[in-house]
């Protein structure tokens, strides 16, 4: 009987004790967040590029003291229409300039080491506060009143690179205005948009409504309902928050909401407007549904990790220079093509600057691949005479001779018609120009490297003189001007200049007839 | 007084204390199991109430003005005293969070206020995807939730308690999932 009582409690306790002691508990289990793809905020936007780490970019670079210009854009060399959609903001800021000063721009060079030679992105630039841009000689504008064009590398993946490009104007080192526009651009298409193109038209309508939940989630609500959709007023003005979309190294897109943002939704939890920018990072995922086609190659690019695609380009161009907004200066080489000629062109290559070379028709045989070279590089190629003559001393048919002959070794050689001629020893008259049906291209630097000077001497000669459109003499025959070559074209950069063809030192058309030391 | 005398007297008195020991273990043993019924009773009782849900299942609560029904997700557990009970409690399967179900008389924002809730918020509005009504408030360490029925006439209320020192903010998406499904009839 005792014992039965003591089986009976004992299993009683047990019993209760497994049964009702131990609450059902997966700690295994997690709760689920909110929907897949949801959007997230950052403490700050992705960090620009260093646009000297990005293969296939250059840089252009103003400076302009008379009206307090300074600007820095990127080009990409091969591909005109996204270089160009990039220099108009620089021309319409140097037109604006100009306007507000009342004086017209003319391109202005520094004396040496004036540093123009770093022309890329300063990373960040377009973030620093105004003030500390505009105090910086490297940026703003001389005295801190006028106008400074800054730019950053926002992502160069595949075949698109995007810019943003800020322009603050200033007054006594003040900003009195600051804007700052994106520009994405495909470098095989040509097609260039602002930020805002790289969603698609539903994008803005669609994100207001994922921004205000994910809003309200910070808020606290506990409704599932999805956001009512925008008015068209709304969507449009939220259109405008998209401007700000800065891809990120995961192909996911972040764009910057302004402090004061609302919606009904937010107001009804109590929310008040953002206190301060947010930064909103669209997932990819969700990229890949509201982006516009460049937008899906950009954000396909990122995430697969390609490298910026830069286009086949001339060794020796960053494309078409506008001479009338930066300053150029034409360096020229006559008497070759030589043994040490290629070394020139490896140094006009590694500056991606362009040159003209006024061949002597003797030589075209025994340097046809110095002269092909020349042309896949960029560069021009002139005429000089078929053996150096003093032309003035010759009769018309020996001088139309001298040029005709030399013309059809060129075109021969290269495919390519001269369209100017140099007389040797700068000598011509009227019978001269007459037979030749040539312009006559002369110089107004004469660097006299024939003579031998020192090296520097030299160096002074070919950077100090030069002048915007001069036209700089030196022959690629003698081995100080080959060795000296970098240093110059460095020295010109430095000081502003931009090196060009001759064609382009007369606006890409080149004269016709007549004698010309400069293009000015 | 012969020996089958003293005995005799002998097995009378040894009888009488095997009883008044029996009576005393059994007065102990009845104390102790009525001691530990007692204190285990409010653990124990209600666990055994508790129901595990293995698949997404819909519970109702029923009122006096109607019935409050929602959707339990699989592997958490549902506390119902009896089939006609005024409230059940719902847990999560991680057993972290308690949320207890009634149905109250009133708009959502009166039924939130009358959870009587100590440092209760004020009521926040919002719509769930069925277009009810939601108010919503929270306490330091409650939140509570209410649904309006049709014509505000009655409203399903859920009173959320998470275990000490959980983050109520990791279960936001399973409780707005949870109200996201509940239906009211009046």
């Amino acid at each position: 009987m005792r014992r039965r009582i003591t089986a009976a409690v004992a299993g009683l306790v047990v019993t209760l004790t497994l049964a009702g002691c131990a609450p059902p508990s997966d700690p295994d289990w997690m709760p689920r967040g909110w929907s897949a793809h949801e959007l997230r905020t950052l403490d700050a936007p992705p960090s620009p590029l260093s646009a000297a780490e990005v293969a296939g970019l250059a840089g252009e670079r103003v400076r302009n003291d008379t009206l307090g210009l300074q600007a820095r854009v990127v080009v990409v060399p091969g591909a005109e229409p996204v270089s160009t959609a990039a220099l108009q903001r620089v021309r319409a800021a140097v037109d604006a300039r100009a306007a507000a000063a009342g004086r017209a721009y003319t391109p202005e060079v520094f004396d040496r080491d004036a540093g123009l030679g770093d022309r890329l992105c300063v990373p960040g630039s377009t973030s620093q506060p105004a003030g500390a841009v505009l105090a910086d000689p490297t940026l703003g504008p001389a005295g801190g009143t006028g106008t400074a064009v800054v730019c950053d590398v926002l992502a160069a993946a595949g075949s698109v690179l995007g810019q943003r490009i800020r322009t603050i104007d200033a007054e006594a080192g003040v900003a009195t205005a600051d804007r700052a526009e994106v520009i994405f651009a495909d470098v095989v298409s040509g097609e260039t948009v602002g930020a805002r193109g790289l969603w698609s038209a539903e994008a803005a309508a669609s994100l207001w409504s994922e921004v205000v939940d994910l809003l309200r989630r910070e808020a606290g609500s506990l409704s599932l309902a999805p956001v009512p959709a925008p008015d068209p007023a709304t969507a449009e003005q939220f259109a405008g928050v998209l401007e700000s979309t800065v891809p990120a190294p995961d192909g996911s897109f972040v764009f910057t909401l302004p402090a004061g943002f609302t919606a009904p939704a937010l107001a009804d939890l109590g929310a008040a407007p953002t206190p301060a920018p947010r930064h909103i990072a669209v997932p990819r995922a969700r990229v890949s549904v509201l982006a516009s086609s460049l937008g899906l190659t950009l954000s396909g690019a990122l995430a697969s990790g390609a490298a910026f695609a830069a286009p086949e380009a001339p060794a020796a161009r960053t494309g078409t220079t506008d001479c009338r907004l930066v300053p150029c200066v034409a360096l020229t080489y006559d008497d070759g093509p030589g043994p040490l000629t290629p070394s020139i062109l490896d140094a006009l290559a590694a500056q991606r600057s362009a040159a003209t070379f006024f061949a002597i028709g003797r030589n075209v045989a025994g340097g046809a691949d110095t002269l092909r070279r020349m042309v896949a590089d960029g560069h021009e190629l002139a005429n000089h005479t078929w053996n150096h003559p003093q032309l003035p001393t010759l009769d018309a048919a020996a001088v139309g001779r001298q040029i005709r002959d030399t013309q059809n070794a060129i075109r021969e050689a290269t495919g390519i018609t001269p369209t100017m001629f140099r007389p040797p020893y700068g000598e011509y008259d009227d019978m001269v120009l007459r037979a030749a049906g040539l312009p006559a291209i002369l110089w107004d630097v004469d660097t006299n490297d024939w003579q031998q000077p020192a090296d520097d001497v030299l160096v002074d000669r070919a950077v100090n003189r030069a002048q915007p459109r001069s036209i700089v003499l030196m022959h690629d025959v003698h081995e100080l001007t080959a060795r000296v070559t970098p240093e110059v074209i460095a020295g010109l950069r430095d000081r502003g200049f931009t090196l060009v063809t001759v064609t382009e030192l007369f606006g890409g058309t080149a004269p016709t007839s007549g004698a010309w030391r400069s293009a000015r | 007084m012969d020996v089958g005398d003293v005995m005799t007297k002998y097995r009378g008195s040894s009888r009488w204390r095997t009883a008044g020991i029996t009576a005393v273990v059994v007065v102990i043993v009845c104390g102790a199991v009525t001691a530990l019924a007692l204190f285990l009773a409010p653990v124990v009782l209600p666990n055994l109430q508790t129901s595990v849900v293995d698949a997404d299942r819909t519970e109702r609560v029923t009122g006096a003005s109607g019935t409050v029904s929602l959707m339990v997700p699989a592997g958490w557990s549902v506390q119902r005293e009896s089939e006609d009970a005024s409230h059940i409690v719902v847990r999560t399967p991680d057993a972290l969070l308690a949320i207890t179900v009634d149905l109250t008389a009133g708009d959502p924002v009166t039924a939130v206020r009358d959870a009587a809730i100590e440092g209760l918020g004020s009521p926040h509005l919002e719509t769930v995807s069925t277009g009810a009504r939601l108010a919503h408030a929270e306490a330091p360490d409650a939140l509570v939730a209410a649904i309006a029925g049709v014509d505000d006439r009655v409203s399903g209320r859920f009173v959320v308690r998470p275990a000490e020192d959980v983050d109520l903010g990791a279960y936001r998406a399973e409780i707005a999932r949870l109200l996201d499904a509940v239906r009211i009839e009046s």
